[in-house]
């Protein structure tokens, strides 16, 4: 299962990375909205495309939320899970993100549990029996 | 690699096991160092031993009661565990809601609230549907810890607590912010209530429910007092309720008057004498 | 606008941050007392609520908080990573902040500066102010508010 982590903080990538690589997927990463959405097409060129993107907000180039409204005028890319993650955490900003697509979202800070728990809650990976 | 006297332990057992019946088999010495490090702490001990060994002295009941809530407590998180919630939501509910019983409420118990994200979540996935449906419901959530309680009936949550398993629809739609935290809305704290109970004690009296959870709760007792929860809880179910239990927990070779259901992929357990002629 | 934004909610927000990724909490002390700041790192908030949440930490402490995101040793770290693991480190900070204040807001992008910064302008004034000790070093959270006169200056 491939992800694409985009995040401009490379500190930050790293972090979602090495979680998700934990919870058995393959992992790319981009810098800013439109890195991500050429790596969403060379990866989809190459039939590999990505059946999730964890999307930070604030970022140069094209932000988090006109990435997933870009990603969401695409039929080909209407099977990927979007799952924000971002110190954006006003109740009105998470409305916005949904409404423009995103299915999670997930608050900076965060811990490894909490995004593992978002994706079990996705079905993307099965839920732990532990307590 | 603990640190922790025998001395302390003990006493901390026999304390924890006077209060709550909980039983602490030797080897837990590192949970009691783990639980009871921040309490020491917070006392200015330099160790868990030190801060036991005044408390053996002083015998401080407030100090006490720290511990006891300390290693009684256990980490919940909304939706973490989804199989039972989703029984109670897309199965058990909707099939009392067609019974067309004309009370027309269902009560739910919360057995071990914590810090109450059990019950705001199961009120999070059945409110539509029993408004919906023309009923309303009612539940209840005990636990043995007044810090607990306190909590749960604030419904105030960090974010940290809020990133954990609860979807981001659900956030938005029964949250608001407070500050750094977000708060349960008025709206689904009105059918819930909290109230202290010792689970290894009599009851007081209950209403009949519907539905009991009862997750991760028992492993903390010895088997007499398991067993003794599980008849006392028998009697507070309707004909027909439903227990539910943890992932890992049974009722088998404790008390065998229950029947065990899978129910979309979560045990369920109802009195044996209630079951129909349907089998699982 | 009226800014409601105390420092037990700055300790909070950076107790929850360094629990997260830094390893260890840190534990509140008094601002003021430490050596200058070597490394500032900011984000400023515009719109309902305009003004600057800064960070201030040693070099050292700065190295400490990239080894720790990027769990590298200081001497695997490449150029530009500290000042990528602080300015995400404001951004969260920043992101928290501005959630606490009145809204609706955006956050700019983080800055990084090196040697002793002045970050505050003209017309600003201290809104909430914390500081935390973190292995041994002393780190300081401060939320400015320009006042509306002054124009946003980046």
């Amino acid at each position: 299962m491939r992800a694409l982590v985009i995040d401009d903080s490379r500190a930050m990538r790293t972090i979602l990375g090495r979680i998700l690589v934990g919870q058995g997927f393959t992992v790319s990463e981009a810098g800013n909205g439109q890195e991500a959405l050429d790596s969403l097409d060379a990866l989809h060129a190459e039939g590999d495309t990505p059946v999730l993107c964890l999307v930070d907000w604030n970022m140069p180039v094209m932000d988090g939320l006109t990435f997933i409204k870009e990603v969401g005028k695409r039929d080909e890319y209407r099977n990927i899970t979007l799952m924000m993650v971002t110190t954006e955490s006003e109740h009105g900003n998470i409305v916005r993100a949904l409404a423009a697509g995103a299915h999670e979202y997930v608050i900076k800070p965060f811990t490894a549990d909490a995004i593992a728990d978002k994706l079990a809650l996705l079905g993307l990976v099965s839920a732990e029996v532990s307590a | 690699m603990t640190t922790l006297a025998t001395t302390a332990f003990d006493w901390v057992r026999e304390l924890v096991y006077r209060e709550a019946a909980i039983v602490l088999e030797p080897g837990k010495e590192y949970l009691v160092e783990a639980r009871l490090t921040p309490l020491a702490r917070a006392a200015g001990k330099p160790s868990v031993s030190v801060y036991v060994d005044g408390l053996r002295v002083s015998r401080d009941p407030r100090e006490q009661a720290k511990i006891v809530d300390a290693l009684t407590t256990n980490e919940t998180s909304w939706f973490r565990d989804g199989a039972p919630f989703r029984a109670v939501a897309e199965h058990i509910v909707p099939e009392i809601l067609r019974s067309g019983r004309p009370d027309r409420v269902l009560r739910i118990w919360s057995a071990a609230s914590s810090s109450g994200q059990e019950a705001y979540t199961v009120a999070m996935s059945i409110q539509d549907k029993v408004r919906a449906a023309g009923w309303r419901f009612e539940i209840l959530g005990t636990d043995i810890s007044e810090e607990m309680l306190t909590k749960a009936r604030a419904g105030r949550y960090s974010q940290l607590e809020v990133n954990r398993g609860l979807p981001a629809p659900l956030l938005v739609k029964h949250f608001t912010r407070k500050g750094t935290e977000w708060e349960v809305s008025p709206e689904l704290k009105a059918n819930i209530k909290f109230q202290r109970l010792n689970l290894a004690a009599p009851f007081p009296v209950m209403p009949q429910f519907d539905i009991v959870l009862l997750r991760n709760v028992l492993i903390y007792f010895d088997t007499a007092t398991k067993r003794s929860i599980l008849r006392r809880v028998a009697g507070t179910l309707r004909p027909n309720g439903c227990l539910l239990l943890g992932g890992a927990e049974t009722t088998l070779g404790v008390d065998d008057s229950w029947e065990r259901v899978l129910v979309a992929g979560a045990p369920v357990h109802r009195p044996a004498t209630s079951i129909g002629s349907k089998g699982a | 606008m009226t800014a409601t934004l105390a420092v037990d909610d700055l300790l909070a927000i950076a107790g929850d941050l360094w629990t997260s990724y830094l390893g260890s909490e840190p534990t509140p002390s008094v601002p003021g007392v430490g050596k200058p700041a070597q490394v500032t790192a900011s984000v400023s908030i515009a719109g309902e609520w305009d003004g600057v949440v800064v960070v201030s930490l040693s070099a050292k402490t700065a190295q400490d908080v990239g080894s720790a995101l990027l769990q590298l040793d200081a001497a695997d770290l490449e150029p530009g990573d500290v000042d990528d693991a602080v300015g995400e480190l404001v951004n969260i900070v920043g992101g928290n902040v501005k959630s606490v204040l009145p809204g609706p807001s955006s956050l700019s992008l983080p800055v990084v500066a090196h040697g002793t910064a002045h970050v505050a302008s003209r017309g600003a004034e201290i809104v909430a102010q914390a500081a935390l000790e973190w292995l041994g070093e002393h780190v300081e959270i401060t939320v400015w508010s320009s006042t509306s006169t002054e124009g946003a200056s980046s």
